[in-house]
């Protein structure tokens, strides 16, 4: 089955994914740290056993395993695909997961509350991602009741997140815009919207990939619709900009441009051996050429995919053993070539 | 003002570091931070942390009010004062009673709000505020919580629950 991340969306060109995690917790349950060890594995496999039927019963795949069973380097895969979270991989006891076979439903049990749901969706589509999550989240709170105050609204174990438990997401393609003078200004901007952002992948304290997330800082004083709109409007803005530059460097600097293109092309389609950083860089010269329809492809391909699975951990996973950094390197390469289709036209 | 680690983006995080009686303030951009591991996971903000500092330094500031605080720990799941100040973390939704009224300023400082105003979960029955388990505190701890939401009222200019609050300590004190 297609994950979420090679489906295709709006805006897609820049916006390459909208996500919501929604934080809730059971009425009359004590958070799980500290909710005692026997009480946490019942609630943990009866959450678990609810929420994996919800989800088959509205037709969503899926299946569900704790933490403990799974090893390091899956964990990290997961991790880099936006799966899990960082509380997830430090302490494992206990903490269960749901995921749809697409990855675009992700239920985690016990990690710092006692429910995080999220849903993710190709391209801008946070509202339809949203009703989503709302959805299951309505038909767990027939079972069971939610830790809800009037005043605080959803509670949560850290007060960060308290009110909506929701944070909205957006992973944005901004290769051209990152390496502007404004930049710096207009993420220094942001915060005054109440948006903060972040480096999708970090490699050597750079983004080779030019991909950004941007998230809501605040959770508690404004709806879940007020969050989507204030997110998707800064999301517009950034992806304007981000089009503004392309197309003045495909005007000016057109063959420089094709150039660049093809070179990447062929680095990522011929080498043998290659760094995570010249893959990310590479793949993300030819996703902006591909957006535009400058190149096409053979066959349809997520280079956003790509980008996740060239990580040393997916491509660990992906091989299914343990890898040293010239093995991850070799097999990268040999990795791209493989996935990456002809180019035609 | 500029992160003092990569010196390149923009600070977002302000970590306050205390030795003795000496306070120094870092100032550093969320990804930095984030990589220090000051931040709770991945995607939050440094509130908690930010949390535990600003209660650190009023606890520090002023011992009397750390005194009077030190006391209170959540019925439901034991969390103390202490605990909650260094983790910024509730324990239970009992915490959110005992210890929300105590930060909910800064609360509102950080969030910008202090009232939610998003989805109620449409299936809920109606519950019991905990403040009601007051009732099964021993007289101490009752005039210690009372004490707080005195000097909360008086904060709010709430001269009329101030008095009712002072009263009740009154005749709690002269019960012991």
């Amino acid at each position: 089955m297609d994950k979420w991340y090679e489906g295709i969306g709006a805006e897609q060109d820049v916006i390459v994914g909208s996500r919501i995690r929604l934080r809730r917790n059971i009425q009359g349950k004590m958070f799980p740290e500290k909710l005692p060890s026997d009480q946490r594995k019942k609630l943990c496999s009866e959450l678990m056993n609810h929420v994996s039927g919800i989800l088959s019963a509205q037709g969503v795949e899926n299946h569900s395993l704790h933490l403990s069973e799974m090893d390091g380097m899956q964990k990290n895969a997961l991790l880099e695909r936006s799966v899990l979270t960082k509380t997830s991989l430090r302490e494992t006891e206990d903490i269960a997961l749901t995921v749809s076979e697409d990855e675009s439903y992700s239920v985690l049990f016990n990690c710092d509350d006692h429910l995080r749901l999220q849903v993710s969706e190709s391209g801008l589509h946070l509202r339809e991602a949203y009703a989503k999550a709302d959805r299951l989240d309505d038909a767990i709170n027939e079972t069971y009741n939610y830790a809800f105050d009037d005043k605080y609204g959803y509670m949560t174990a850290f007060p960060t997140n308290v009110g909506t438990g929701m944070r909205a997401y957006l992973v944005l393609h901004l290769p051209l815009l990152a390496s502007s003078q404004r930049f710096r200004t207009i993420t220094s901007e942001l915060g005054r919207y109440g948006v903060a952002i972040r480096d999708a992948f970090v490699y050597e304290d750079k983004n080779p990939s030019g991909l950004y997330v941007i998230y809501n800082q605040k959770t508690l004083g404004q709806s879940e619709s007020e969050i989507m709109s204030v997110l998707t409007k800064v999301g517009m803005q950034l992806a304007g900009s981000e089009r503004r530059v392309r197309n003045i460097r495909a005007q000016r600097f057109s063959l420089q441009n094709d150039d660049e293109v093809y070179r990447s092309y062929g680095i990522l389609k011929y080498a043998r051996y290659m760094r995570y950083d010249e893959a990310l860089l590479n793949l993300s010269r030819i996703r902006i050429a591909a957006s535009a329809d400058k190149v096409s492809f053979a066959k349809p391909i997520s280079l956003y995919k790509l980008m996740l699975m060239v990580s040393p951990d997916n491509l660990r996973v992906h091989y299914q053993k343990e890898l040293d950094e010239n093995e991850l390197n070799v097999l990268r390469a040999e990795y791209l070539r493989s996935a990456l289709p002809e180019i035609v036209g | 003002m500029i992160c003092e680690k990569c010196k390149s983006r923009e600070a977002t995080v302000v970590v306050t570091e205390v030795d003795g009686n000496k306070r120094t303030e870092h100032y550093y951009c969320s990804q930095c931070a984030a990589e220090m591991d000051l931040l709770p996971s991945e995607g939050e903000l440094p509130f908690s942390q930010l949390l535990s500092g600003i209660l650190g330094m009023v606890a520090e500031n002023d011992t009397e009010e750390e005194d009077e605080y030190a006391g209170i720990f959540c019925p439901t799941c034991k969390t103390s004062y202490r605990e909650f100040v260094d983790c910024s973390r509730f324990g239970c939704e009992d915490c959110y009673h005992i210890f929300g009224p105590l930060i909910d300023a800064n609360i509102h400082k950080l969030q910008g709000s202090d009232v939610h105003t998003g989805k109620h979960p449409k299936l809920q029955g109606k519950k019991q505020p905990a403040a009601e388990k007051i009732e099964e505190l021993t007289p101490e701890e009752k005039i210690s919580r009372l004490r707080v939401r005195l000097k909360e009222a008086l904060a709010a200019e709430d001269y009329e629950q101030a008095v009712v609050y002072r009263d009740e300590i009154k005749a709690l004190s002269g019960e012991k």
